[in-house]
């Protein structure tokens, strides 16, 4: 009954700026098949199923499975530590094993070139000390597996956090006293309560590592991602490019069917604890857990942060300016909140008619505006570029279609952000405003948006960060000259000139490092607050 | 300003559907001024709906309401809930998370009186000295007096409480209901609370209206409610007691105690027989009385409930005084009426029964 109640008719201003808002999210998706099938399947066929698109299909692959699995093993082990055993330092360490996180992809690679490469600093301190070369590993799958698994794991981390501190002790000790050991507990009974947030992280992780296209290139790995960035770049035909990006998505699409169907598996689990929970003492592990743990933030935190210092200390001293790094830090800043502002502006309706006039129609048009959470941000743009040259060709090279390029790609974020805060504002609190005697503009104004200014804060912060970073779609949209840092850094690197790509990279860590601790790793890492 | 002969809320023929499925199906019903009226009813009787038409959130699909003599939904007309000038209590408060209990209150009120119409609200509530609390600092029960604070600061015409105590616990509850109850007396306010716990009706209300299946079968005082049961559904949703299957032959019914006589008209029936009408003989003479045997026994501190069974079978529940000794379980005694008449029921009508002689 309580249900039927909330059905009511969908305001006809509120239709049409959802559908509006839908039909650009999922341009990209259509155009990009259109065009793909467009010379009829043969074409398609051909550059689909040819050995190297097959070897290409398979490391993209093998590059998933490594990274999901230490991403999700080391996550486990470092929610684990953290949260249920008397770790020393525990919050110090909480924060360290967050911290990954702040470097984008192609960041994280330069560091390990920077690092273990044939004129890294490993490999400098080598031969000064007379030992010879050191070998030439890090390019290829074992970098960009590091590179993919190493600084994404967080994202798992960060949702591991909460879970583990939700589980109820009582369980477990329940199972202790019917016979299990502390090992068969951990399996049996902890880890399946851990599934919703490896799920979803391993998603994220996942969709990361198909879109990558930073890391692998600055790493030379060949992927679906990168041979379909040099197709684009290098051959007049784009059919090819198109063929590729359509298995690309077809790959992702795969993905998210999965994870869709693991996670319709899940049952809720209890949330709320009864008591606080115990933790584990490490007695004689303490010490060598300690020293792994500083191995391991010496490779994805201390050792990045200290060779991209060293680099830009380097470049200043050889006479390179700080002030070379404005220009495209301002161009970075401006295309974020463009992106953050619109794409905000196009998730508001969005939600709203989700959680207020929900039906059929609002479910398709929430479905289609996550279609950029699937669609690798490479792919967005290939479609862009194809989609304006033709019809729009006014667009084309301008900043207004990079921007809405990202708005396309980020959506996702403010829309869910913004849908669970209005979820949060159940609709007894817009009635008894009106019941108050305020209009519906009135109630809206003074009760909802408050509530869920928040939420919208979150959301629009979120693309900005993510805006910042962004590099594949940027660049391939960006107007010729429209220097980011992102394309600064990915430029300089990849030619290995590591003393210009130092500076903009600790802009960009500088610039985002606000944002991440105040978006991703504070709300993970702060007490649960127990309402009475 | 509202006219002294009409009364705060009258409801005509109303009707309320989600599609197919006809929640109120034509009610009448009329508040009378500084009243609290209860309805009451199973889930999914439609109270809500009706309360939520009345408010202005649900639609109906036809039939009147009048607010103070003031026409506010008809075919074709239909005021927002905003210019209605009513005040609703729902189940979890649904106080503002972002504003203070103070900020709260004064809401709804104009600028010009807002700090002294908030300060007397909050008094009326004994609620002052928490005033710049958050909702989240406050207990269930404190969230729901500011939330009824928060309704009757406006002045409102009338105040629609939808379920107001259904999410507090047990204990609170009866505590936090009165105090409810008191504060509206003292406001003078008229005031219809949508319940579906029975006991919370009786002991609040000045009437009930018990609901069934989109309609008000019975409308009444609290104790005519309980004693005279319009039908055999109301008398199966309130209160508890046996339900004894009886036949009417010619004005007579035949019961283990002797015949009774009734006007209700000859057929099938129910006796209904509440705890409180039995008593437990306690002399050898039990004339006119029923052998049973007791099958469970709770002291209660005011008194001594008794759940019996009678050698056919039949299950009866006494009160007994709580001064009284106690019977322990499997004693045989004997049980018989308290008073002269007893209450029959059947679909759709009632009527009373009582012994000849």
């Amino acid at each position: 009954m309580e249900l039927l109640a909330r059905k009511r008719t969908t305001p006809l201003g509120l239709r049409g700026l959802t559908w509006g808002v839908a039909i650009i999210a999922a341009l990209p998706l259509i155009y990009i098949l259109v065009r793909a099938f467009q010379s009829g399947p043969q074409p398609f066929a051909d550059a689909v199923f040819r050995v190297r698109s097959l070897k290409l299909l398979w490391n993209t692959v093998a590059l998933i499975c490594g990274a999901l699995a230490i991403s999700v093993s080391v996550a486990l082990a470092a929610a684990w530590l953290v949260a249920r055993t008397e770790l020393w330092g525990r919050q110090l360490w909480a924060l360290l094993l967050a911290l990954p996180i702040v470097f984008p992809s192609y960041v994280a690679a330069f560091a390990l070139v920077a690092i273990f490469g044939p004129r890294g600093f490993v490999s400098d301190a080598l031969s000064a000390l007379g030992l010879g070369s050191f070998p030439d590993w890090i390019y290829g799958y074992p970098g960009a597996l590091i590179a993919l698994s190493c600084f994404t794991y967080p994202y798992i981390y960060l949702m591991l956090i909460p879970a583990v501190h939700s589980i109820d002790p009582a369980v477990e000790e329940s199972a202790r006293l019917l016979g299990m050991s502390r090992r068969s507990v951990f399996l049996s009974i902890v880890l399946p309560q851990l599934k919703a947030p490896i799920y979803a992280g391993g998603l994220l992780v996942t969709l990361y590592v198909i879109s990558d296209f930073g890391a692998v290139s600055l790493l030379r790995f060949d992927t679906l991602t990168m041979s379909v960035f040099h197709a684009y770049r290098s051959l007049f035909d784009r059919t090819v490019a198109a063929s590729l990006a359509t298995l690309l998505i077809a790959l992702a699409i795969v993905v998210i069917l999965v994870s869709s169907y693991l996670q319709r598996s899940l049952r809720p689990t209890r949330v709320g604890v009864s008591r606080p929970l115990v933790r584990q003492p490490l007695g004689r592990a303490q010490v060598p857990i300690q020293l792994a743990l500083t191995c391991f933030a010496s490779l994805t935190v201390v050792g990045p942060f200290a060779v991209l210092l060293g680099w830009a200390v380097r470049a200043l001293r050889v006479g390179n300016e700080l002030g070379q790094v404005g220009a495209p830090l301002l161009r970075s800043l401006a295309v974020s909140l463009a992106a953050a502002l619109v794409a905000t502006l196009f998730a508001l309706p969005v939600a709203l008619r989700s959680t207020r006039y929900p039906g059929v129609a609002s479910r398709w048009i929430e479905r289609l505006c996550y279609a950029g959470y699937a669609l690798p941000g490479l792919v967005i743009a290939l479609a862009f570029v194809f989609f304006a040259t033709r019809q729009l060709p006014w667009l084309y090279q301008t900043s207004t279609l990079l921007v809405l390029a990202y708005v396309v790609r980020f959506l996702p974020q403010p829309l869910a952000a913004v849908r669970a805060a209005l979820e949060d504002v159940a609709p007894p609190f817009e009635e008894s405003a009106r019941s108050l005697g305020l209009s519906p503009w009135q109630s809206w104004r003074r009760v909802t948006l408050p509530l869920i200014a928040p939420g919208i804060a979150a959301g629009a912060g979120l693309v900005f960060l993510t805006t910042m970073k962004e590099l594949p779609a940027t660049l391939i949209l960006r107007p010729t000259g429209f220097d980011t840092l992102a394309t600064r850094i990915w430029a300089a690197a990849d030619e290995g000139i590591f003393s210009e790509a130092a500076l903009p990279a600790i802009s960009l860590l500088a610039a985002s490092a606000l944002p991440v601790w105040w978006l991703t790793i504070r709300p993970a890492l702060a007490e649960r607050k127990e309402r009475s | 300003m509202s006219s002294e002969s009409s009364p705060p809320l009258s409801v005509a023929q109303l009707s309320v559907r989600y599609g197919e499925f006809v929640a109120v199906r034509g009610v009448d019903l009329s508040v009378r001024r500084g009243e609290l009226l209860a309805l009451v009813g199973p889930s999914g009787c439609g109270k809500t709906s009706l309360l939520r038409a009345i408010a202005g959130f649900e639609r109906p699909c036809s039939g009147r309401i009048e607010i103070d003599g003031e026409l506010v939904e008809d075919a074709g007309r239909h005021r927002p809930p905003e210019k209605r000038r009513l005040g609703m209590v729902f189940q979890q408060g649904a106080l503002f998370p972002h504003l203070t209990v103070f900020e709260n209150v004064a809401f709804g009120l104009k600028r010009a009186e807002r700090r002294d119409r908030a300060e007397e609200i909050l008094e009326l509530v004994a609620l002052s000295e928490l005033r710049d609390r958050y909702p989240d600092q406050l207990s269930g029960g404190q969230q729901q007096l500011v939330a009824l604070a928060r309704a009757l600061a406006p002045r409102p015409r009338l105040v629609l409480l939808d379920e107001p105590f259904a999410s507090l616990d047990a204990e609170r509850r009866e505590r936090i209901r009165d105090e409810v109850a008191a504060v509206l007396r003292r406001a003078g306010a008229t005031a219809i609370c949508v319940t579906h716990d029975q006991n919370e009706a009786l002991s609040i209300a000045d009437r009930v209206a018990v609901m069934e299946a989109g309609e008000i079968r019975q409308l009444g005082s609290p104790e005519m409610i309980y004693q005279q049961p319009a039908s055999l559904a109301v008398a199966q949703f309130i209160g508890d007691g046996a339900l004894v299957p009886c036949q009417i032959n010619r004005g007579i019914v035949k019961s283990a105690w002797g015949d009774l006589i009734t006007e209700l008209g000859d057929g099938e029936a129910r006796l209904l027989i509440r705890p409180e009408a039995l008593r437990i003989v306690r002399t050898e003479s039990g004339a006119g009385s029923l052998e049973a045997t007791i099958e469970r026994g709770q002291f209660r501190g005011q008194d001594h409930l008794y759940d019996l069974r009678c050698p056919q079978g039949r299950r009866y529940r006494v009160r007994d005084d709580a001064d009284a000794e106690r019977f322990p379980v499997g004693s045989v005694v004997r049980i018989q009426p308290r008073r002269p008449a007893l209450w029959l029921v059947r679909e759709g009508e009632s009527g009373s029964a009582r012994f000849e002689r």
